[in-house]
């Protein structure tokens, strides 16, 4: 009976320490590998990341300001990387933005009027895999603004 | 043997369902990103029987002291809190907001290129982040940088957005962003008063008046983060009640579509969403925009 508690309680704890250890790894691996993809962007300094699967998707409201230039950059691990794709939808659902069949995975832009624009990524699933275990990886959204504080003093 | 066995499958059964019992309560209050299984995806016209991720985007403080600045307001160094009182605030609640104006104040000095103040900020923000446990956004090679480098604007920008991304990655990786939430929410608030601050009800500046006014989308995420938390988190639940005034005061500014949303894209393959919208922002809201932030801020600086 000590041995069965024993065992379980180490299960338990193993599952624990995996889902600590796989946020971790997802932080880490943002870190490392998609930050560079703001280029000479700044970061607004938010942590967007998680564990996805296959057929899953995600989604981040964030409000853009005029007269700002922004990069949306999508990062994703490679065992979950083919046919990844995000779209920008407004507020009225009207898609602006697709990278479908683009396989970018950055989008430079900006807006006329300030709003709220709604990021939607989406992870598909493989249709070549006849298996029924599906693949994950860390997904991470990285938002970024572009320094015009320069181009103001200069104007001013 | 069969009776073992037995046992331990029960256990572990009820053992798991303990463990997602209380992960789906972390997803909430933790405010990991959220899954949603409903299947809202057919607004695009596509069908995905998909989890879904909710990523919540807080207002950057970074970001509002740029749109202060290039709307063409001054720097004010009496606007801002003070540096060096630091070790008055007690409990964690108290520490996580004023952790918010202090990064808030650091920006703003960073950005109008006041460095010398905002490394005094720096250490203000180092010393209340390390009495809450957010030690990595606060590295010795960090501060090293940020005095190394203190003539350079792009590089104390830099500098400071890696702070901000490691103390909310480490917050939430700990099931701490509450913590994260609370520190943004008094860092817009700290935002509104420097902005609402410049702002004349009989003759406001129209930049900045515009700028504030758009804080109304600012507000409206806040919100729907606050209310995401199921009741019962003291943290969330001090805090919201504070911010409610200023949710009813932007929730009231009519705002208007002139022309619709439309894209283009340049030589350069940056895209411009056309479109025209304006937010009402009448005398009235302006005197109690004023009101409002500085109360707030006054109680989140009182010890």
């Amino acid at each position: 009976m000590k041995v069965t508690i024993r065992f379980t309680s180490l299960l338990i704890l193993a599952l624990v320490l995996t889902t600590n250890v796989v946020e971790a790894q997802c932080r880490n691996f943002t870190k490392r590998k998609c930050m560079k993809d703001l280029g000479e962007y700044f970061s607004n300094g938010q942590y967007n990341g998680a564990v996805m699967f296959q057929g899953e998707e995600a989604s981040l409201m964030q409000t853009f300001y005029s007269e700002q230039q922004y990069r949306i950059a999508v990062c994703t691990h490679e065992v979950i990387a083919e046919g990844m794709f995000f779209e920008v939808y407004d507020y009225q659902k009207n898609l602006l933005y697709t990278s479908k069949e683009t396989g970018l995975e950055v989008f430079d832009f900006n807006v006329e009027s300030t709003q709220q624009l709604n990021i939607r990524i989406v992870i598909p699933d493989d249709p070549n895999s006849s298996s029924q275990i599906k693949r994950n990886g860390c997904v991470s959204v990285l938002v970024g603004f572009l320094n015009n504080i320069d181009k103001y003093e200069t104007a001013s | 043997m069969y009776m073992g066995m037995r046992t331990i499958g029960i256990l572990t059964l009820v053992s798991l369902f303990l463990i997602s019992c209380d992960s789906e309560g972390d997803k909430k209050k933790s405010h990991k990103p959220e899954l949603d299984r409903s299947d809202n995806v057919a607004d695009s016209g596509e069908m995905y029987e998909s989890a879904k991720t909710i990523f919540y985007s807080m207002p950057s403080p970074l970001e509002l002291s740029t749109l202060i600045k290039t709307a063409g307001g001054e720097f004010r160094l009496d606007l801002l809190v003070s540096p060096t009182n630091n070790n008055q605030y007690q409990s964690t609640f108290k520490k996580s907001m004023i952790l918010g104006i202090y990064a808030a104040d650091m920006s703003y000095a960073t950005i109008y290129d006041q460095q010398n103040d905002a490394i005094k900020y720096l250490a203000a923000c180092k010393r209340v982040g390390e009495s809450i446990g957010v030690h990595e956004a606060f590295s010795a090679s960090l501060i090293e940088r940020a005095n190394a480098n203190i003539g350079d604007r792009d590089s104390m920008l830099n500098i400071m957005t890696e702070m901000y991304w490691a103390t909310s990655s480490q917050l939430q990786e700990e099931n701490r962003d509450q913590i994260a939430l609370l520190a943004m929410s008094a860092g817009w608030i700290e935002g509104l008063y420097i902005g609402s601050s410049l702002l004349d009800p009989d003759n406001p500046d129209p930049e900045i008046s515009k700028r504030m006014a758009e804080q109304k989308f600012a507000s409206a995420q806040l919100k729907e983060i606050f209310d995401s938390y199921p009741a019962g988190d003291p943290l969330v639940d001090e805090a919201k009640p504070m911010l409610e005034p200023l949710f009813e005061l932007f929730g009231s500014l009519n705002a208007t579509i002139d022309t619709p949303n439309s894209t283009s894209q340049s030589k350069t393959g940056v895209t411009t969403i056309g479109g025209k919208r304006t937010i009402e922002f009448k005398r009235e809201h302006v005197v109690r925009l004023k009101e409002l932030a500085e109360s707030l801020r006054t109680k989140i600086v009182n010890p």
